[in-house]
């Protein structure tokens, strides 16, 4: 059973607790539950605090097939949660598209785009820049106001590519 | 005991006829292998039946081992995670039989690539860890 022998906290404390020593001595004197509840803590927040301390762990600890283990599971966290951030800017696309009253065409004519563009946009396929994000929310704001709004056609270009 | 379950024919690094051993029984045989003598056949039949029988079902299968084997040379410690050590990182007392994949019977050649060994073995390991954590 894992012990923190230079530590004032014990395993039953929280994960985020451990702190860098914790998180060491898990890894290589640990046992899956104690691995389990790492995984656990890093797929709630894959860039927060353990994750980064995780990641300084990896580069000391001794037990390389542990390591491999957390590695890929921090690194599958971090995919999927960037998965997930996707999908939900994509939702919010389709609620903006909702909330505008407008048709497709005519929301993706008034912020500079193509509907096919929108579409990549509303499935997720592509994610937007944050300022074409911007300028989504003026219009849904403007038009669902009923009045004309300030958006204009632009460059909308700026988006990035989803995996 | 092992020799004679060796020889029979539902041994992936023999021939793979499933169906004569529970498919479970024989995982957690192979990965009780991989902990008491980490061999290169060890390995390379548990990543052959996981691959077979799903990466999931075989974490399945092996967050149960303790139930039924110790690991007698870790004073007592749970097998399952001397288990995700060694799926972790595979290194194999008899190394040099990695060369040697070919000359293995009844081995699908598929399996001669290592790198593919150690690849689902990291899988599995990995499914054990977060599928107890769900």
């Amino acid at each position: 059973m894992l012990r923190f022998r230079n530590l004032t906290i014990t395993p039953d404390d929280p994960v985020e607790h451990w702190g860098f020593e914790g998180l060491l001595a898990a890894t290589e004197r640990g046992e899956i539950s104690d691995w389990s509840r790492i995984v656990a803590t890093i797929r709630n927040d894959p860039w927060g605090e353990v994750a980064q301390t995780l990641a300084e762990v990896f580069e000391v600890a001794e037990d390389v097939g542990v390591v491999a283990v957390l590695r890929r599971a921090l690194d599958r966290a971090r995919t999927e949660m960037a998965a997930a951030e996707r999908r939900q800017v994509a939702e919010s696309i389709q609620l903006l598209v909702a909330r505008s009253g407008l048709t497709r065409a005519s929301f993706a004519e008034r912020i500079g785009t193509s509907r096919s563009r929108l579409s990549t946009y509303t499935s997720g396929k592509v994610t937007p820049s944050a300022a074409l994000l911007v300028r989504m929310q003026r219009l849904a704001d403007s038009s669902g106001r009923g009045d004309d709004g300030d958006a204009r056609p632009g460059r909308a270009d700026e988006s990035s590519h989803g995996r | 005991m092992l020799g004679a379950l060796e020889s029979e024919p539902d041994w992936v690094t023999n021939q793979a006829t499933p169906g004569k051993i529970i498919v479970g029984e024989l995982g957690e045989i192979k990965a009780f292998l991989i902990v008491r003598r980490s061999q290169v056949r060890d390995y390379l039949d548990v990543a052959a039946l996981s691959d077979r029988y799903g990466i999931d079902y075989a974490a399945q299968v092996l967050l149960r081992i303790d139930a039924y084997y110790t690991d007698q040379t870790k004073d007592g410690s749970p097998v399952s995670s001397q288990l995700v050590r060694q799926l972790g990182a595979v290194r194999p007392t008899d190394e040099s039989s990695v060369t040697h994949l070919g000359t293995y019977k009844g081995l699908d050649h598929s399996w001669a690539d290592w790198s593919r060994v150690t690849q689902v073995c990291g899988q599995v390991a990995a499914w054990m860890v977060e599928r107890d954590s769900d």
